[in-house]
């Protein structure tokens, strides 16, 4: 056979076919749910994101459908990315059955898939309107605002507020759960635009180094000097409160941290022989950075940013909190709080519930983050 | 250490002058004309254009960085115009306020969470470990501000008349006054000025107490900086277990732990001597990088429980959108965090001396 002249060198193996393992008929349920849900979390981060630049607004429609469309959507694809990654070898399929053998990750992921859950089946989930006030209603004539919470499980005869009133009167539980829609997308996409531009920045300046990399790095410390909260504080004060404004606040303060992670990583990774060969087969730079360093320096970047979905939710919490967040009457957990802090000695009910959400859900992305550590890098297993 | 010091301090000036140009930034970025932003939507054209020039707005901008740097060289943050005073004197007042329960805080989370984090580790896997590591997972993901909100429910109202109870707001009980240390020891008369050093360590309602020899007040001070401290605490508390659980269990598996136990000491000198004092490294470097997240909850724990630290005055200062105020306090806390961080370096070299300094 003529070997003397091969059409193109390449270092990729050719493609073979794979023994595709067998898998039990629980764990292909399991995985489909998971891949459907980080579908549709991407499409959640993916949405609100655009709708923050006005100038995407065109390009977000598309998106936007897809959005409403929700599991016709996500599920199909989850699937698919199933199959497809069966045929491949089952490298995803892998970490996620990683992921499930721990009890944290499993405890996570069922929290956040509850919570994103409870966001988009708010309509059917809410036994009220979450901004219209009750005054007035049918049978609720003479309320107090901020009446206590009133389940006929407990005995209760009147009509029905599983978590109560707030102060103007309207069903708490219903508030609870539309606010689900609010908080987790910020999160979700505030991580995305950090991570997005962090390790663009870093991936350049690891890969570039020299000037360009003591430019970048020394301007992601003075970011860093600042304590976080603080500086998403002054950002908001300057252009004004409102969610998309603490969103992208709470995203520029968490930059210099992928900046940092992925620069390190790009520098270890960098020398590795692999580049070396590839740059010695005359491949562009730009091929070398997206196409051979940056999946390879993926993994601790997932890892942080899913542990900082939950930061990024307590962040936008405590802006809405000093009412520099979403504005009333929007269901936002922070926002409620913040209506009923002076009223935490006459109407608990209107403290604990919205901040027990705020904690349920960076509980779950944190969980999920630590999960996600453990499956998918034995050797950064902290415990 | 002299000398190691003098480096870092030469190193750390490019970030603090970093943190100048960015405060300056964020000031210029506020929307609209500053005259207006400053004095109002009724300021006529002629007192914004004097306001300009006295001010030097009216320059172009790199003059007004500079003059902007050398302000803030000569300690001049600018006015706040929601309570029409020099900012520097505002800070004087509040930031003792702030460092009081940010200090106690971290007390708190230290004297807890270390020792917790040793016992789970020591008794890997037991129920006790299962159980701080959990609660170290839910204190994390926890709003300080919810916290604050719940302890003072608890602690106000649930536990009222119980000797447990905890006064919910204020830094003293109403209508004490405490008499500053200078006034007493005749260094201000009345009347007098006191500087902003004196205003200072006046304001720090234990240290006054204690320099005027007023114990009742140290008490009273101390009562109410508990449920603050604890809401403030938390967080880092969860964080220090955690670390503290993770890096002695990596130090009790290693083989100069076995050689001291077979040398037949007590066990808690092995645990204490020679495996925590190894493992305390990354933990002082997380106490270290908490120290935002401790300036953060204290942001938000100081409206709820009624200090006028500059949580309280930031709060203030963003609902009268007072920008040279929100600008002052962000530049202080910045600058302050960077001079912790130095700090914590020079402790890791008394930790380890290994670790050569410079």
């Amino acid at each position: 056979m003529d070997t003397a002249q091969p059409a193109a060198i390449s270092l990729r193996p050719p493609r073979e076919k794979v023994a595709i393992k067998p898998i039990s008929i629980r764990n292909t349920v399991a995985i489909c749910i998971l891949l459907t849900m980080l579908v549709r979390l991407a499409l959640i981060g993916l949405t609100a994101l655009l709708d923050i630049v006005p100038a995407f607004g065109s390009i977000n429609a598309p998106f936007k459908l897809l959005n409403s469309l929700t599991y016709l959507v996500a599920l199909p694809a989850g699937i698919a990315i199933f199959l497809y990654d069966r045929t491949r070898g089952g490298a995803l399929i892998e970490t996620v059955t990683a992921l499930f053998r721990k009890r944290v990750g499993t405890i996570g992921f069922v929290i956040v898939t509850t919570l994103v859950l409870a966001g988009d089946f708010a309509p059917q989930i809410a036994t009220h309107d979450p901004i219209l006030s009750m005054i007035g209603q049918p049978g609720e004539v003479g309320r107090l605002p901020g009446k206590a919470p009133c389940t006929a499980a407990f005995g209760c005869v009147e009509p029905q507020h599983y978590l109560g009133l707030d102060l103007n009167a309207r069903d708490m539980f219903s508030r609870i759960i539309y606010g689900a829609r609010t908080s987790i997308p910020i999160g979700i996409a505030s991580v995305a635009f950090a991570i997005t531009i962090g390790t663009l920045l870093g991936l350049l300046a690891g890969y570039i180094g020299g000037w360009f990399d003591n430019l970048i790095m020394r301007f992601m410390d003075v970011l860093l000097a600042f304590p976080s909260l603080l500086l998403a504080i002054t950002i908001v004060t300057i252009q004004g409160p409102g969610l998309s404004n603490a969103l992208l606040a709470i995203a520029i303060v968490s930059i210099p941290v992928y900046a940092r992670l992925s620069r390190a990583s790009v520098l270890s990774v960098k020398e590795l022989e692999y580049i070396t060969a590839e740059r010695a087969l005359g491949a562009a730079p730009r091929t070398i950075v997206f196409q051979q360093i940056l999946p390879n320096i993926l993994t601790p970047l997932i890892v942080q940013g899913t542990l900082g979905i939950g930061g990024a939710v307590l962040d936008a919490a405590a802006l809405s909190f000093l009412g520099l967040g979403a504005q009333p009457p929007t269901p936002e957990w922070g926002q409620m709080l913040s209506e009923a802090r002076n009223y935490v000695f006459t109407a608990p009910h209107l403290v604990f519930f919205p901040g027990f959400a705020i904690m349920l859900t960076v509980l779950g992305f944190n969980l999920l983050g630590d999960g996600l550590r453990d499956a998918l890098d034995p050797r950064l297993n902290r415990n | 250490m002299g000398a190691f010091l003098l480096r870092r301090l030469i190193l750390a000036i490019p970030v603090l002058f970093g943190i100048l140009l960015v405060t300056f930034i964020l000031g210029r970025l506020i929307p609209g004309d500053p005259c207006r932003a400053l004095l109002g939507e009724k300021a006529t054209a002629q007192t914004c254009d004097a306001y300009l020039k006295r001010k030097g707005l009216d320059q172009p901008l790199p003059t007004q960085f500079i003059v902007y740097l050398t302000n803030v060289l000569r300690g001049d943050l600018g006015d706040s115009f929601r309570y029409s005073r020099p900012v520097v004197d505002l800070l004087a007042e509040r930031l003792p306020v702030t460092f009081e329960l940010t200090l106690m805080a971290s007390i708190f989370a230290v004297i807890i969470g270390i020792p917790l984090g040793i016992i789970s580790a020591y008794r890997y896997n037991s129920a006790l470990d299962v159980g701080t590591m959990v609660g170290a997972n839910i204190g994390v993901s926890m709003p300080v501000f919810w916290l604050g909100l719940l302890l003072a429910y608890l602690f106000g109202v649930v536990l009222k008349g119980t000797p447990f109870a905890l006064p919910p707001a204020g830094r003293l009980t109403a209508g004490a006054v405490p008499l500053p240390f200078y006034t007493l020891w005749g260094w201000v008369k009345d009347g007098q000025t006191p500087s902003n050093i004196l205003v200072f360590l006046a304001q720090l309602n234990l240290l006054n107490g204690l320099l005027t020899g007023n114990l009742a007040l140290v008490g009273d001070a101390f009562r109410h900086l508990i449920l603050p401290a604890v809401a403030v605490g938390t967080i880092p508390l969860a964080i220090i277990a955690r670390m503290t659980r993770s890096s002695v269990l990596e130090t009790l598996g290693q083989d100069y732990v076995r050689t001291a136990r077979a040398k037949g000491l007590y066990e808690f000198r092995v645990v204490t001597r020679h495996a925590l004092r190894n493992a305390l490294l990354p933990v002082v470097t997380v106490i270290g990088l908490n120290f935002g997240g401790l300036i953060a909850g204290a942001v938000l724990t100081e409206t709820i429980f009624g200090f006028t630290g500059i949580g309280k005055t930031l709060f203030d200062g963003i609902t009268a959108r007072d920008y040279s105020l929100v600008q002052g306090i962000t530049l202080v806390t910045a600058i302050a965090f960077v001079f912790i961080n130095l700090f914590v370096d020079a402790l890791y070299s008394f930790l380890d001396p290994r670790i050569r300094l410079g």
